[in-house]
């Protein structure tokens, strides 16, 4: 969707990056000052576009109003001031409204008929605006930036280019203002660069639709009844499967975006390191998701105090973050508990790497990959299966074990 | 297997081919033969899904 | 060389290009509608011409009906265009290529059941397998045909429509990944079951039982939600402006899929609508929906007639051909 599509490359990639270096060539002083209302207004389009497509209609366009209050409440950012906590409150809001707002519903009707009381109903699903999960961390990565004096307020045409630019706008990388404004002045056509960037471009789609698609074949079969007479073989098989098609997938994905930022001559931040070859947890955090874990130490867990405070209090925070990071990938129960299988994993992995005894060699990084790619994998299961069909799937296992 | 890692980057675009100038024409030409090769390869294959994951949520 | 981007990227557009030129020549030689449409061409004037999905293919036997035809004196050859898995866009550009071949047939008989005339959606991603003709063998001026709203509605759609009809690798790029994908399902190990000439049976079960569900839905929504397909009035319009006569047949079709079209109220209205157009521009309409023939063991696979159904339906479809006005 949208990053496969001819429409994405024929008339919003191709066209602004054509006009991006054609500015500053045709007239370096005029031009360089126009390329950032260029991406916000290619962003824009885009934004609109794909908004009414694909995601809602008229409301999805509208979600574009958002953008608009972001920019103007951005206005009055600056060190200490209030209103950057009120920008950080307007973005966790939109975010819990569109998406949460039905699952918290739902979790109070659970604790409601848990107490024996009569079930009250959820709230619908509202339409969830394009990217919603991404943009909003990047206002609260500015707002709070700002407020802590780590960045002075973006001039509006440059935070315009930044919230808006369509490479990275629907699914990251999480981007940093830091990092991002000063290449709109700097970034010039690379030839070198631009080959890569296609490069990247292909060997995403590439990813996506030769691998990802390949072990989704397998990975599918764990949504359906096929999981009630497999072997816990095939299960573990299965979920394993899952765990290389959603790395294909989102490296994918990636890669596209990273490669059209190539195009521009604009680099953006790397999401994906081989995780798979991480020897611990902490490491795999380190290497998966790059730019959400990093937003998620930042803007999460550092608030929370992160490891200052002892070691309860540090576990606590963790879990405390990872459960929030499971919770940003999806709207159920599985999800957070996804998080906090991972946060309880960092916990332990935090205890034993304080442990003076622990074993160190060649033959125990091995061993320790193998069982972080374990750790991983039973997480995928969580991740991918809701709470009826892992529990199916993990009685299969365990029957077929005993 | 750094080396492995490291061929894959470059094939993905992630990391820059070493620049050797006596090998750019036979390198340039390579390099499109290999742009076809990834699209004709994913055009074969985009037919089971158009979604991302991430774009979903 | 001093530009090795400039370098790479003439490599791969002329690489492209030479794939592209390839691709095009392997499309018309093994693909089955430009196949269809060459036997067709071949056969010559004075035909009659059969058009329609799979249910035509099925259902009207070859050689039997050409010589039925012939030995009845209605005409000297018989051509067929039915396209399986394909609906009235496709059948209309079938005709149109046809007649642009210079050919004359004396009648053409289109067999649908009555919702086929209805508009539907049909995005450019659906147009895959036979049905990519609606992209291969499309004009641009084809984008408000298939999107009528275009621009200002389904702009997305008739866009990609209008980016993928020009090339033969994005237009007909379907048949490889079909392809692909029996070779997958074969590496998983996923069983398709028995299979006949139009895939597997399952599939066809459930196809019958998908159309029956909607029939009623998209029939009571005639004419204003659903209207006739621009596609359909355009074919009859085509028909009568090269003076070849057109023959509507209601196909027939299993018990529950009459039930629920006859269940219908707007049913009637819909056929009134289909007889007073076919009419108007000359032509004639038969319902064979119900033959006092039929059998529910007729079908082999819950919508395509078996060998039995085909014989009968053969014979009594060359038998109303007979029957049809002369060509102007």
């Amino acid at each position: 969707m949208i990053f496969n599509e001819l429409t994405f490359f024929a008339l919003f990639l191709a066209p602004c990056v054509a006009l991006f270096h054609l500015a500053r060539r045709l007239s370096p002083g005029r031009g360089a000052q126009l390329r950032p209302w260029l991406l916000a207004g290619f962003g824009a389009a885009f934004f609109a576009y794909y908004g009414y497509h694909h995601f809602g209609g008229v409301v999805g366009v509208a979600a574009i109003l958002v953008f608009v209050a972001e920019l103007v409440v951005s206005r009055w950012y600056k060190k200490g001031s209030r209103l950057c906590l009120l920008g950080i409150i307007q973005a966790v809001a939109i975010l819990v409204v569109f998406k949460y707002s039905s699952f918290f519903s739902g979790v109070l009707g659970d604790v409601v008929q848990g107490l024996g009381l009569e079930r009250t109903g959820s709230l619908p699903k509202l339409i969830v605006p394009l990217g919603l999960s991404f943009f909003t961390f990047e206002f609260i990565h500015v707002a709070a930036d700002v407020h802590s004096g780590k960045l002075e307020r973006p001039p509006l045409d440059r935070y315009a280019a930044f919230v808006f630019f369509f490479p990275t706008m629907v699914a990251g990388p999480i981007k940093r203002y830091q990092d991002f404004g000063p290449q709109l002045d700097a970034a010039r056509f690379d030839p070198g660069l631009f080959s890569r960037g296609i490069t990247r471009i292909l060997s995403g789609l590439f990813k996506k639709h030769v691998l990802s698609d390949t072990f989704t074949l397998w990975s599918d079969r764990l949504a359906g009844d096929l999981v009630m007479t497999a072997t816990p073989v095939e299960i573990l098989g299965w979920v394993l499967a899952y765990g290389m098609k959603i790395y294909f997938d989102f490296s994918g994905y990636s890669d596209i975006a990273i490669g059209s930022a190539y195009l521009f001559g604009i680099h953006v931040p790397e999401n994906f390191d081989w995780p798979y070859t991480s020897p611990n947890i902490r490491e795999f955090w380190r290497r998966w998701h790059i730019s959400l874990g990093r937003w998620i130490f930042d803007y999460v867990y550092a608030p929370l105090g992160g490891s200052r405070g002892g070691e309860v209090r540090t576990s606590f925070n963790l879990l405390a973050a990872f459960a929030i990071s499971g919770l940003w990938h999806g709207a159920a129960y599985n999800f957070v508990l996804w998080g906090l299988w991972h946060g309880a994993c960092l916990v332990v992995h935090r205890l034993f790497s304080r442990w003076p005894g622990r074993p160190t060699g060649r033959t125990w990084r091995v061993f320790s990959i193998v069982l972080t790619f374990l750790a991983v994998t039973f997480g995928w299961a969580l991740f991918c299966m809701d709470m009826s069909q892992f529990s199916r799937a993990m009685s299969r296992v365990i029957g077929g074990l005993s | 297997m750094s080396r492995l890692a490291a061929l894959f980057e470059i094939l993905g675009g992630a990391r820059p081919l070493p620049a050797r100038p006596e090998r750019s024409s036979v390198a340039a030409l390579a390099q499109g033969v290999y742009w076809v090769l990834l699209l004709l390869l994913t055009l074969s294959f985009m037919g089971r899904s158009a979604k991302f994951i991430y774009i979903d949520f | 060389m001093r530009h090795p981007l400039l370098l790479a990227v003439l490599t791969a557009v002329a690489l492209l290009a030479l794939v592209e030129v390839a691709f095009r020549e392997r499309v018309k030689s093994s693909y089955i509608p430009e196949r269809t449409l060459a036997s067709a061409i071949a056969a010559g004037d004075g035909c009659v011409v059969t058009l329609g999905d799979s249910r035509m293919v099925a259902g009207v036997r070859i050689p039997a009906f050409g010589r039925e035809l012939a030995r009845a004196g209605t005409a000297r050859c018989h051509a067929q265009l039915a396209i399986g898995g394909a609906h009235v866009v496709a059948h209309y550009l079938a005709l149109r290529r046809y007649l642009a071949a210079g050919r004359k047939p004396k009648l053409i008989v289109l067999g649908i059941t009555l919702e086929s005339a209805l508009s539907r959606e049909l995005p450019p991603d659906g147009m895959i397998g036979n049905q990519a003709v609606a992209l291969g063998w499309s004009e641009a001026s084809d984008v408000t045909l298939i999107y009528p709203g275009f621009p200002a509605r389904d702009f997305d759609s008739g866009l990609r429509f209008l980016m993928k009809r020009p090339f033969s690798l994005t237009a007909f790029g379907s048949l490889a990944w079909l392809r692909v994908q029996a070779m997958q399902d074969r590496l998983v190990g996923n069983e398709r079951g028995p299979t006949n000439q139009f895939g597997a049976v399952a599939d066809m079960q459930a196809l019958a039982r998908s159309l029956t569900r909607d029939v009623s839905d998209r029939i009571e929504g005639f004419p204003e939600r659903v209207p006739l397909h621009p596609a359909f009035r355009a074919l009859v319009d085509l028909a009568f402006t090269h003076g070849v006569p057109l023959l509507l047949v209601e196909l027939p079709m299993p018990a529950a899929f009459r039930r629920a079209l006859t269940a219908s109220d707007r049913a009637p209205a819909l056929r009134a609508e289909l007889v007073a157009l076919i009419e108007r521009r000359g032509g004639r309409h038969v319902d064979l929906g119900e033959p006092a023939w039929l059998l529910e063991t007729h079908f082999a696979d819950g919508l395509h007639l078996g060998p039995e159904g085909a014989e009968r339906f053969t014979a009594e479809l060359a038998a109303v051909s007979g029957r049809a006005p002369a060509a102007r």
